[in-house]
């Protein structure tokens, strides 16, 4: 093998992407010819400079400015309805007080608000806060059923 | 580390922060390499990853995550140079010395080496030689042929023994 085809290989046998053959006819040239072995070494020289760049890494608490990014921007639809509840909740107390029914409904629709925002902080998008944010808005609307017959029939008296 | 990309890309965002830990080095020395100071670095690896998150659900192939991650930060560092139009400043890989312990004289040689080199070598080196992708990988990440692949990091190479030799 001439040197000037063993130099435009090193660098492939350098990371082991030759074939066998070549792989080896490159090496017995390097072997003989201390000049190629002397820009091989220097290829390793160049890896190992690079290689000192492993070592570098962003600042810290990096990872906690990421995750709060990423937690802030949750998807809008699933962390609307969490608000929505409290509102509700707060109207039932003052709307219902008496009513057994209403006052377990608030508790429950503000129990439940509380532990989906926190659900939802460390979740995003999983199938059991759809499934629970689906069924306190059918709870919702059940709960407001309740409330305008209990204010119709309030008014017809 | 799949089972980890699995559970994020099913939205477990506990399992992605297991994600950003593992690959915020690698995709730092990328990203740094393609820039030049930590600053701008830090930004695009961020916006990386929040991409990433939001896309996850599109990779099919959960064995992939690792090229194609890179190929975000590629694309996002890519853009900041062409924003930027310029390829390095005075200032650029001043800051590493800060980040990394290293010899007085390995500084000099790695920061005029980087300085000197273009980003596209700059680019193929990192990925070649910190995130240890295959040939076939960088094909794949940068969107070049293989062919490419093998005389660029060839010609990065060469040049960079260049640079070295000029200061003796």
């Amino acid at each position: 093998m001439r040197c000037e085809e063993a130099r435009s290989l090193l660098s492939e046998y350098l990371d082991g992407m030759l074939d066998e053959e070549a792989g080896l006819k490159v090496k017995l040239h390097i072997k003989e010819c201390a000049v190629c072995m002397r820009q091989y070494d220097d290829m390793l020289e160049e890896r190992r400079l690079i290689g000192l760049m492993a070592g570098i890494g962003p600042s810290a608490g990096f990872t906690e400015r990421v995750m709060s990014t990423i937690r802030e921007s949750l998807n809008p639809y699933l962390v609307l309805p969490v608000p929505l509840m409290g509102i509700f909740a707060l109207v039932f107390m003052g709307l219902a007080m008496g009513q057994a029914i209403y006052r377990l409904l608030s508790i429950y629709l503000t129990v439940a608000s509380g532990v989906i925002t926190s659900v939802l902080k460390v979740y995003s998008n999983s199938i059991f806060v759809q499934a629970e944010i689906i069924s306190m808005l059918a709870i919702t609307m059940i709960a407001l059923i309740f409330l305008f017959d209990r204010l119709l029939k309030g008014a017809g008296r | 580390m799949e089972e980890l990309v699995r559970r994020a890309r099913d939205g477990d965002i506990k399992a992605f922060e297991g994600l950003v830990e593992a690959y915020k080095n690698k995709g730092f020395a990328l990203s740094y390499s393609i820039l030049g100071d930590r600053y701008s670095a830090e930004d695009v690896l961020q916006e990386a990853f929040i991409k990433a998150w939001r896309s996850l659900r599109s990779l099919r192939n959960i064995s992939a995550f690792n090229t194609w991650f890179m190929r975000i930060i590629i694309n996002l560092s890519y853009n900041e140079v062409k924003k930027r139009r310029r390829e390095v400043s005075i200032d650029d890989f001043e800051d590493l010395v800060a980040m990394v312990n290293m010899g007085a004289e390995d500084k000099v040689d790695i920061q005029k080496a980087l300085k000197s080199l273009s980003v596209d070598h700059r680019a193929i080196l990192i990925l070649r030689e910190i995130d240890g992708l295959s040939y076939e990988e960088i094909a794949d990440v940068l969107g070049i042929p293989l062919g490419t692949v093998k005389s660029r990091i060839n010609a990065a190479r060469m040049k960079m023994r260049e640079i070295l030799k000029e200061e003796g």
